[in-house]
């Protein structure tokens, strides 16, 4: 069973310069040129041109897969060239998809690349999907992931996943329609917010999604061929560290709202509300408890009385920090908040207002009061205030 | 009890349940897969599931970072 009508690998030919060029495929039993013609006629979505997406788009492109599409509406910044090769340091402010579709080009000129230059959401991700055949999953966040798994459900498509963290990576493939079971089954109800760290804060080894993205890459190759055994319904796990794979079986839940027996979402919802991730308009519309970074930079130089709490992590207070301020990192802050004054104003700052605002609510629950939220981080301090400052 | 935690043997004692577990080892319910003796729990197995002498026990915390 192929992931495309049999009919559209009948006008797919390969021409001289394709035949030498994928010579090492031919020579494989299980590819040949029939294979190739079946990867020349195939399409893949890469959501996402960053650490799984790069390798994933770089091997896809160089098998000779026809044609690819790239979502990303982020600019190249210079942290996240330790780990993703699709951009170099001459591609830094550019737009990612841009300086992806020069490195794809480059590495091969017979594929068509298709750009999406704008987020991956739930108004327009039917739209880009349904154009193509598989859909890798090389998002960063939970909210983009459940979005990606549902459309993939919806459209009866397989949905390849990668995660990395740290030291570990995990690959599945998704499909419903296959049989197996969605990322939903897996994971029926998003973490609360915050509780497991991105690559941002949790920091990721560079080379790791080079082992998760290539290992996405050949199980879109497989399920294009139509070879082997895919990823379904088995997880694999990778730990760098003690360089160990574990296989985790996972199971198809019936009662799973959008792949189950009967299903209650049956099309994109608000994934930002599902997973409880703190909209920008309902932080600036607090009011009182905001803080613009002016503002904070006019008190701090009217020597104002109050505390300044940062509440990142040590290492990214060691890459930059504001003068004065205090560090307690949030998942600290539950024991270490008796340190505090109850009764001082305290302007709560992280990298860019979400961690900040979750440490407001934690301490007025313990009846703190005169709280604020600086809005946008450090790192809009470091864009607006002090342009000088190292960012990350 | 002994039960294999993540390929390596630990000793527990006073508990009887697999949420009895998870609060011994002050493991947050968050973004967790188990796995029970080579089956990959469905959220609402978690609940009372007997843990017995020997069982095997995988955890894993999914991670959303690309």
């Amino acid at each position: 069973m192929g992931v495309f009508a049999p009919q559209r690998l009948e006008s797919t030919n390969l021409s001289p310069e394709e035949l030498t060029r994928y010579a090492r495929h031919l020579a494989l039993p299980l590819v040949g040129v029939e294979g190739q013609r079946r990867l020349k006629a195939a399409s893949v979505l890469c959501i996402g041109t960053g650490g799984l997406g790069s390798p994933a788009a770089l091997y896809l492109a160089a098998a000779g897969v026809g044609r690819i599409g790239l979502v990303d509406a982020d600019t190249v910044e210079l942290s996240n060239l330790q780990r993703q090769i699709l951009h170099g340091t001459g591609d830094l402010g550019r737009k990612k998809v841009l300086s992806a579709c020069d490195s794809l080009r480059e590495v091969n000129p017979l594929v068509k690349v298709d750009l999406y230059d704008t987020q991956f959401r739930a108004g327009n991700a039917m739209g880009i999907a349904a154009d193509y055949d598989v859909v890798l999953d090389g998002t960063d966040n939970f909210a983009t992931r459940y979005l990606s798994n549902d459309i993939c459900v919806f459209l009866k498509k397989p949905n390849i996943y990668g995660s990395i963290l740290r030291f570990d990576g995990q690959c599945s493939v998704f499909a419903p329609h296959l049989g197996g079971p969605c990322y939903r089954c897996m994971l029926p109800e998003p973490p609360p917010a915050g509780s497991v760290p991105a690559c941002a804060e949790g920091g990721v080894l560079g080379v790791l999604p080079g082992i998760i993205g290539t290992m996405q890459a050949i199980e879109a190759i497989k399920l294009i061929l139509g070879i082997g055994e895919p990823l379904v319904g088995r997880l694999i796990h990778f730990d760098a560290l003690k360089f160990k794979f574990r296989e985790f079986q996972l199971r198809k839940d019936p009662r799973c709202p959008v792949c189950g027996e009967h299903p209650s979402i049956t099309e994109p919802v608000d994934y930002d509300r599902f997973c409880r991730v703190p909209a920008l308009q309902s932080r600036t519309e607090a009011g009182e408890g905001t803080l613009s970074v002016s503002a904070l930079k006019a008190k701090l130089d009217a020597g104002e009385r109050f505390l300044l709490l940062d509440v990142r992590e040590p290492f990214e207070w060691d890459i930059c920090h504001i003068p004065g301020a205090q560090l307690i990192p949030l998942g600290s802050l539950p024991l270490r908040m008796n340190e505090l004054d109850r009764s001082g104003a305290i302007a709560l700052l992280c990298k860019s207002g979400v961690r900040s605002a979750k440490a407001l609510e934690l301490l007025k629950g313990a009846g703190f009061t005169r709280l604020s939220n600086v809005e946008g981080g450090i790192a809009a301090w470091a864009r607006e205030v002090d342009l000088e400052m190292a960012r990350y | 009890m002994n039960l294999i935690i993540n390929g390596e043997q630990r000793a527990v004692s006073g508990l009887q349940t697999l949420p009895e577990l998870l609060e011994a080892l002050a493991l947050p319910a968050d973004a967790l897969l188990i796995e029970h003796n080579g089956l990959a729990l469905l959220r609402d197995e978690w609940t009372a599931r007997p843990l017995a002498e020997g069982d095997r026990i995988e955890f894993l915390r999914i991670t959303a970072g690309g």
